[in-house]
């Protein structure tokens, strides 16, 4: 006999998740991308066997969202996810009815697997394994001999409560005294695409060309590339705007490097550059160096758990925990208008190096993570690195080209090899 | 694989020209053989031409207008009579009934609920517009409530494993079941005994809740009301 579903699950939203269903729309999507490129074409029938073994191992994703009183919460989901076939549109706008009401979508295209996440079940870490998981279990299905070596999380490996836990709450500090003013920034120009098309331009460049030269200026990869992407917005566009908003750069930080944390759900915040870069005359080096100084400086867990108390804090409190939900989704895109995209100018989330095991790297060429753009940041980037390959992908609702061309022009002209993959469309 | 000399990139396309700055590709020395389509080709998004919901909508309000305009036409002030309202009504009731009860894909205890909300108002309408008695709140209403209960009572009896999701719509019910009875009281309802069968399943099934599925009830309330 099946489990009665009153049995099923629930969650409450983590502290991150909570904003996203109430400010998502067809503009702003909050559906991020992790995908992988395989050595074949992907079998659906496989595809689709592997996605509803994998889902019962990963309990957070395996759920629907439904609306309660005061807040969102999720629940345990009974139907089977479905696997479709990749349409033209990248990171569309998800109606969960529409998706058995699960809150991702799996794709395949030739030879790539990608899952797209709405924000609220998972960030990058968590999407990631997920993504690992469902290879793993493909490859094997597939009749390839391949092992886990404990490096994933496959039906074997007993689901951890803390895999479910709401890190934001576990680690949030209630003496930490929060400073919310923030400078407003400037926004990239530019041209939209009809019916929200959104651009995708990977670059798949080589990292040992790139530690080069990030090793020549004593940074990392992250931070190097955040200067260039830094200089070139600045050559491309800043330099000849007049704006007294100051240019602010979004960077993702996976807090489980920082706080002790086994989650699969949300589980990161950000640190912000902020640069008055218009109308000035400065070189790449100046402006790597200001970008490098205060990524490092931001990185600090001192920083990153003020940040997460005062969020944690807006969270409990008690007047808005008793605004009944349909009140409070007007409350939230308020406030998440103000405090949330507003002040960011451009953004780049780097999911940093991954690892597979030994008999699974034969099967995989490279991995790829990009994370949507919207109407206030019109470009984003966002990075994997996989076997000595770094992907960037740069997403854009915006026609124009002048950022990216320059970006991988500067890094190939310093000898960087690169390689361009793109679902433009002819125009 | 191709190849941009002004970029000084290659690229993985079926374009003839770079997608960064436009200029004309020409072929690299590097392998071929990984050359394949990285993205589906463009198709202009459907959107659904909704034709006939437009014209549903029009046809509903050439009725109403006409209506509203024989109405006042042939009105008699010796005998004052509005029965474009009940026209109105109607109309306005079957659009509820079609895209919110046939139509939408929503649990059937939301269905009930609408409904028993729905057409009691309707109902009202045609009473105070023909001059009959009070018979749609006396009778109609509360029975109304016992038939949607029931409905759901059945339900779950079908599928237990489901009972979750209707516990909310059962509970909103109950409290509805209860209101004929009040209105008794304020002197709206003349007839009691349809109100006192009503108040009695409501309270019955509001105890029976508690009683085969108190763990179930208490856990779907919890996930309601969490705070």
């Amino acid at each position: 006999m099946n489990m009665p579903e009153y049995h099923a699950k629930w969650y409450k939203l983590d502290n991150a998740a909570k904003v996203f269903p109430a400010v998502a729309n067809l503009k702003r999507t909050y559906m991020f991308r992790v995908g992988a490129v395989l050595k074949e074409d992907i079998d659906k029938d496989v595809l689709q066997q592997a996605l509803v073994d994998v889902v019962k191992r990963f309990p957070s994703f395996n759920v629907r969202i439904r609306k309660g009183l005061f807040w969102y919460y999720f629940e345990t989901n009974h139907k089977n996810p479905i696997v479709l076939e990749e349409d033209p549109f990248i990171g569309k706008y998800l109606v969960f009815k529409d998706n058995n009401d699960f809150l991702f979508r799996t794709l395949y295209y030739g030879k790539r697997l990608s899952f797209e996440m709405f924000h609220s079940i998972t960030d990058g870490t968590g999407a990631l394994e997920f993504l690992k998981a469902i290879l793993f279990q493909y490859l094997k299905l597939k009749g390839k001999s391949v092992t886990s070596d404990g490096m994933i999380l496959t039906s074997e490996m007993e689901i951890l409560k803390e895999e479910e836990q709401d890190s934001f709450l576990k680690n949030y500090d209630k003496n930490v005294k929060v400073n919310r003013k923030e400078p407003k920034a400037y926004h990239l120009k530019g041209t939209n695409y009809d019916e929200f098309w959104q651009g995708i331009i990977h670059g798949i460049l080589d990292v040992d060309d790139l530690k080069v030269l990030a090793k020549e200026k004593n940074v990392t990869i992250t931070e190097y590339l955040c200067g260039v992407l830094t200089y070139c917005i600045y050559v491309t566009e800043l330099k000849h705007v007049k704006t007294k908003r100051a240019f602010r750069f979004f960077l993702p930080v996976n807090l489980r490097r920082f706080f002790d944390s086994k989650t699969l759900r949300n589980f990161a915040l950000f640190v912000r550059t902020t640069q008055y870069l218009s109308g000035k005359e400065l070189s790449f080096e100046e402006i790597l160096e200001e970008s490098a100084t205060q990524i490092r400086a931001g990185l600090s867990k001192d920083k990153l758990l003020a940040a997460l108390s005062s969020n944690v804090k807006f969270e409990k409190n008690i007047f808005l925990r008793i605004t009944p939900l349909f009140i409070k989704i007007f409350a939230l895109r308020i406030g998440y208008k103000l405090l949330g995209e507003d002040v960011n100018s451009f953004a780049m989330s780097n999911l940093g190096v991954i690892d597979l095991p030994e008999s699974m790297k034969n099967e995989i060429n490279r991995f790829e993570f990009s994370i949507g753009a919207s109407q206030i940041c019109k470009k984003n980037a966002a990075i994997a690195t996989y076997n000595n390959q770094l992907v960037i992908s740069f997403s854009t609702l915006a026609i124009e080209r002048a950022l990216e061309r320059e970006f991988f022009r500067f890094l190939s002209s310093r000898g960087v090899k690169v390689i361009i993959e793109t679902n433009e469309l002819e125009v | 694989m191709k190849y941009c000399k002004k970029c000084i990139v290659s690229l993985n396309t079926q374009r003839m020209t770079c997608p960064l700055c436009g200029s004309s590709l020409s072929k690299s020395e590097l392998d071929t053989s990984t050359e394949y389509a990285p993205y589906p080709g463009y198709q202009p998004r459907t959107y659904k031409s909704g034709i006939l919901v437009k014209l549903f909508l029009f046809l509903s309000i050439v009725g109403a207008f006409v209506s509203i305009v024989v109405n006042a036409m042939t009105f008699d002030s010796s005998k004052p009579t509005f029965w474009s309202v009940i026209v109105i009504g109607c109309i306005l009731y079957a659009w509820v009934l079609i895209r919110n009860t046939i139509i939408a894909k929503i649990n059937i205890g939301r269905k009930l609920l609408f409904q028993t909300i729905a057409l009691p108002l309707l109902l009202i309408v045609i009473e105070k517009m023909t001059l009959t008695s009070n018979w749609a709140l006396d009778y109609i209403a509360p029975f109304l409530t016992v038939i949607a209960t029931v409905a759901i009572l059945m339900l779950v009896f079908i599928r237990p494993s489901k009972y979750g999701e209707y516990v909310i719509y059962l509970l909103m019910m109950n409290m509805l079941g209860v209101v004929p009875i009040a209105l008794f009281y304020m002197g709206i309802i003349m007839i009691l005994w349809p109100s006192v069968i009503a108040a009695s399943l409501s309270f019955l099934t509001f105890l029976g809740m508690w009683v085969f599925a108190g763990r179930e009830t208490k856990n779907e309330l919890k996930k309601i009301f969490h705070i």
